[in-house]
């Protein structure tokens, strides 16, 4: 079969030494900023951009890929230890991994999330390998009206990222989207909410309200409760994963891998839907959905394997159309153009060793990721054991030089400030952050798709239910709003019965 | 592989290239590393553009010269920290068709920088035209096509761009009002999603720089109808420009190097020299030729020139395309 | 009728944040429903809000009783300062400047610290943040003061 010959040529390329050489260490570099908060693969792609230009195309975007997933690994070893998401994906990997973390269970979620990612990785590179060039229609069919309601509906499902009120939640990620519409309008280029400040012209950063809200606040917290932090240092049990925790993780990774690699293929903000689309999931469907909130596995091992297999599928859009779904994958385009390759629907036939080799290695780079990253998982929770009044002023500082680099701008840092006495006065109120994250990140796509779709509709709303896909989303939309508020509903009903 | 085990060396490519700190400082410009600010997010056109140029002076000049990205505010933010640093040759700006014509005009007196007096220009690096493409499989197949179609439609045609007040905007308005169509702009978030909707048929055209679409032409995933240069450009010969098919339209898109204000001289003269003879080499005709620029031959004087004009002609445009920032 | 009190302040505050942003969206137009205006998606999305402010509010008067919980001021105040210390020095002071104050002032937040150990401390992570930040990724931040 040819897959077996594409993949052979693929192998063969992705495992000559320079290219292994490079995945490692691209892999490496990614691993380490994405522990560092704030400091992004875009910025590090960037930096190393220049160094490419000397080097084959192959090992040039072989290197990059390994940064780019090196770096969706390292953002979740801070979201699990330090309740620290550098990115949306790792918002939700912090709900059930910190507080696996605070049980003393660090070691465990560090290495389901590495095998979990693993175990996707692999499935979706087969995935990319066997029907890439056949997923591009997937990709292409969905219009705007269709991504508004797919983004309308993780909207809604994300109120269940909740422990609390319901209607709190969706307060909440009202208030995201809410947040989300500061900076220039996309449409018109007129300035909404920015109170005249350039900073804010394009929007609020996602790292200050992320640093500010999960980071800052939980340092503050923490130092009000000594209580709290010595169960955090004291208890740290073994590193590996318990016979239990194993067998419960299996259903959870595969469900995430497979909700993973459909909504990586869409490059209009798909990707971003993969992890908490699988958390969700796992709170309703897991036999253990009651201890979702208190340091579930199944949160952690579906939520990493989604997004490790989105960040893989997300590459079908950019191979075989040329289409970056994000940033990181705009410079590795730029880094394939600056080489004389436009990727896209030729590149299959033109640069059968650059795409074979690609996909190839991004097996390759899972593997070195394992590699790398089940030795260091002992060391990392060793870090826990640091006493907390020397551990608080590192996360600070990091923080803070992490929040400036983005923009090289202050201004982020007096943001990350306010963010973090927002976030502490909410944590008061019991307001969540997560749902009000997603909010933020979900609102100005879901506005920008909104808005197009009406405009090309000629202002006829009845397209978001003449359009199939659009029509299905939406009804399931309404489904869960109503599965959500009826329990809730009833369980009011039955407290006032009681008390009545 | 020892390059790799210093990774200092290994990051920042040119960042040892001088070990030395020099005592004197107006005297033996360069000194120390050399800031490039970038007004724009890594990844744009821009950003690789300014890597190119970083990389290159950094080997001609014998210093490191370090991109620094400082996006924000249509290109004002980066392109501000520059026009109020010091005049020393040590901090230098990717100047470019938005901070130094368009969002003047767009963000009115919110930029407090002149894009003529409070910058040195100092030499134009890559100019580039404007491409209008349309799905392969669309029925337009040139720009009487599109007026006849666009007359059709209630709300006339649905016309992408990468966003309100680019250039690539400016044009489909100018477009508009000299053929006397209406025309339903879709803005898009950057060049890539509204391509996606292109070759999706989601809308049937899009206004490009060249750069970012020529990839896609010649695949064929999407086909060229107009070129906005004066003449056919050479990588693309069967494009008619605007003109040919009688539209007296030309627009160009440009990167440049620009400085603080009051940029003594000699230095000024250096820098002109090392850029215009780092884009002449062959390997960078070449790779400009990739991105579909054409490297920039204008002497600084020109230059400048060519920024004042640019500033008087886009600000009647913006007026009337209805973007504002305020 | 048992007040949750966090419900109450939270209702108010989605309302109080809702209004501000009506207020505010005044200076947009809101356009047709074909051609959104700027003003367009925030009116409905503060209108939500300030609904779904309401129901909070109004179920909190029910469902408690939840007092709300006492703040604590000292460490909120000193480690929000030492950011903003650290905001503050570290353009024209330098990184090593700003390291030094930032854990200086944060360090007052926990009262089991000895001066010894904050010095120390500051020590390594001005030694550390030097190898990651300035000589592996070449952030662009000066090391000392530049006022001089």
């Amino acid at each position: 079969m040819d897959l077996f010959a594409n993949l052979y040529l693929g192998m063969s390329v992705a495992l000559s030494l320079d290219n292994i050489t490079f995945a490692l260490l691209g892999a490496f570099i990614g691993t380490a900023i994405g522990v560092l908060p704030g400091i992004g693969p875009v910025a590090t792609i960037s930096l190393l951009l220049p160094i490419t230009f000397g080097m084959s195309a192959t090992t040039a975007i072989i290197m990059l890929a390994g940064i780019y997933y090196g770096a969706q690994y390292g953002g979740s070893t801070t979201s699990i230890l330090l309740n620290l998401p550098g990115e949306v994906s790792s918002v939700v990997t912090t709900l059930e991994g910190y507080k696996m973390a605070r049980k003393g269970r660090a070691g465990a979620a560090l290495t389901i999330a590495a095998l979990g990612s693993f175990f996707a990785g692999t499935i979706s590179t087969i995935l990319v390998a066997a029907s890439g060039p056949l997923l591009t229609s997937v990709a292409l069919s969905f219009g705007p009206a269709d991504y508004f309601s797919l983004m309308l509906l993780g909207l809604i499902i994300s109120a269940v990222l909740a422990q609390g009120s319901i209607v709190k939640a969706i307060g909440m990620v009202v208030l995201g989207v809410a947040l989300g519409l500061v900076g220039t309008d996309v449409q018109t280029g007129q300035q909404r909410f920015t109170f005249g400040v350039p900073e804010l012209s394009d929007g609020i950063g996602f790292v200050a309200v992320a640093m500010g809200m999960f980071g800052i606040a939980e340092i503050i917290l923490n130092l009000e409760r000594p209580e709290s932090r010595s169960v955090l240092t004291n208890k740290v049990d073994s590193l590996w994963l318990t016979r239990e925790e194993a067998m419960r993780s299996i259903a959870p990774v595969l469900r995430g891998t497979t909700i993973g690699s459909v909504l990586g293929i869409l490059p209009g903000g798909g990707a971003s839907l993969a992890a908490f689309g699988s958390y969700m999931l796992e709170s309703k469907v897991s036999k253990y959905r009651h201890e979702f909130g208190t340091g579930a596995i199944e949160g952690v091992a579906g939520p990493e394997a989604a997004n490790n297999a989105a960040a893989q599928t997300s590459f079908i859009p950019l191979l075989t159309l040329g289409i970056p779904a994000n940033a990181v994958m705009a410079l590795m385009v730029g880094a394939l153009i600056i080489q004389g390759i436009q990727p896209g629907p030729r590149m299959v036939e033109a640069q059968p060793d650059l795409f074979w080799g690609l996909i190839a290695s991004m097996w390759v780079g899972n593997l070195m990721l394992l590699v790398i990253n089940l030795p260091l998982i002992g060391m990392w929770v060793k870090l826990l054991e640091v006493p907390y009044r020397y551990l608080y002023p590192a996360i600070l500082i990091f923080c803070a030089i992490g929040v400036y680099s983005l923009n090289n701008n202050v201004f982020d840092v007096y943001l990350t400030v306010a963010f973090g006495l927002f976030g502490y006065l909410c944590s008061k109120l019991k307001l969540e952050g997560a749902p009000l994250l997603i909010g933020f990140v979900l609102g100005p796509m879901m506005e920008e798709h909104l808005r197009r779709a009406m405009l090309l509709s000629r202002g006829d709303p009845m397209v978001f239910l003449q359009r199939p896909i659009s029509a299905t989303l939406l009804g399931i939309a309404a489904l869960a709003l109503l599965t959500m508020l009826l329990p809730a509903l009833r369980k009011k009903k039955e407290a006032a019965l009681a008390e009545g | 592989m020892p390059g790799l085990i210093h990774r200092r060396a290994f990051f920042a490519g040119t960042a040892l290239a001088v070990s030395a700190p020099s005592l004197v400082r107006a005297q033996t410009w360069p000194s120390g590393s050399i800031r490039l600010v970038v007004p724009f997010a890594p990844g744009g056109s821009t950003d690789l553009a300014a890597r190119l140029v970083a990389d290159g002076l950094a080997q001609r000049l014998g210093v490191p010269v370090v991109v620094e990205n400082r996006p924000g505010a249509g290109a004002t933010t980066g392109s501000q920290v520059v026009a109020d640093a010091a005049p020393d040759g040590q901090t230098l700006v990717m100047s470019n068709i938005a901070s130094h014509a368009i969002s003047p005009a767009l963000y009115g007196n919110r930029v407090r920088y002149d894009p003529v007096r409070s910058f040195t220009h100092i030499a134009m690096v890559i100019t580039n035209p404007s491409v209008w493409v349309v799905n392969p499989r669309s029925e337009i197949g040139n720009l009487a096509d599109l007026v006849r179609i666009a007359k059709t439609r209630r709300g006339g045609l649905d016309m992408a761009s990468s966003g309100a007040g680019s250039s690539n905007h400016l044009l489909l308005v100018r477009f508009s009002e000299m053929a006397g169509i209406e025309h339903t702009h879709v803005p898009f978030r950057g060049a890539g999603p509204a391509m996606t909707a292109v070759i999706a048929g989601q809308v049937p055209m899009m206004s490009d720089s060249l750069p970012s679409a020529a990839g896609h032409v010649r695949q064929g995933s999407v086909r060229a109808i107009a070129m906005s240069s004066a003449e056919r450009h050479p990588a693309f010969p069967d494009v008619p420009t605007f003109r040919e098919q009688g539209f007296d339209l030309v627009s160009t898109s440009w990167f440049a190097l620009s400085g603080p204000a009051g940029l003594p001289a000699p230095i000024v003269e250096r820098l002109h020299r090392e850029t215009m003879a780092l884009i002449a080499t062959p390997e960078s005709r070449q790779r400009f030729a990739e991105l579909g620029g054409t490297p920039g031959d204008m002497t600084t004087a020109q230059f400048s020139a060519f920024v004042a004009s640019e500033v008087a002609s886009w600000a009647p445009v913006v007026r009337s395309s209805g973007a504002t920032a305020d | 009728m048992k007040i949750n009190a966090k419900d109450v302040a939270s209702g108010a505050l989605l309302i109080a944040i809702a209004v501000a942003g009506l207020w505010l969206n005044q200076d947009h137009t809101l356009g047709t429903a074909r051609r959104m205006g700027p003003g367009y998606m925030p009116m409905m999305t503060f209108w939500l809000q300030m609904g779904l402010g309401a129901i909070v509010l109004v179920m909190g008067l029910f469902n408690g009783p939840d007092k709300l919980d006492r703040w604590a001021w000292r460490e909120l105040t000193l480690i929000l300062a030492s950011l903003c210390v650290f905001a503050l020095l570290l353009e024209q002071g330098g990184l090593f400047l700003a390291i030094a104050a930032t854990v200086g002032v944060a360090s007052l937040g926990d009262r089991t610290h000895k001066p010894l150990g904050v010095l120390g401390l500051i020590i390594f992570l001005m030694a550390l943040c030097w190898f990651v930040f300035i000589r592996e990724l070449d952030i662009r931040v000066n090391l000392w003061p530049s006022f001089f």
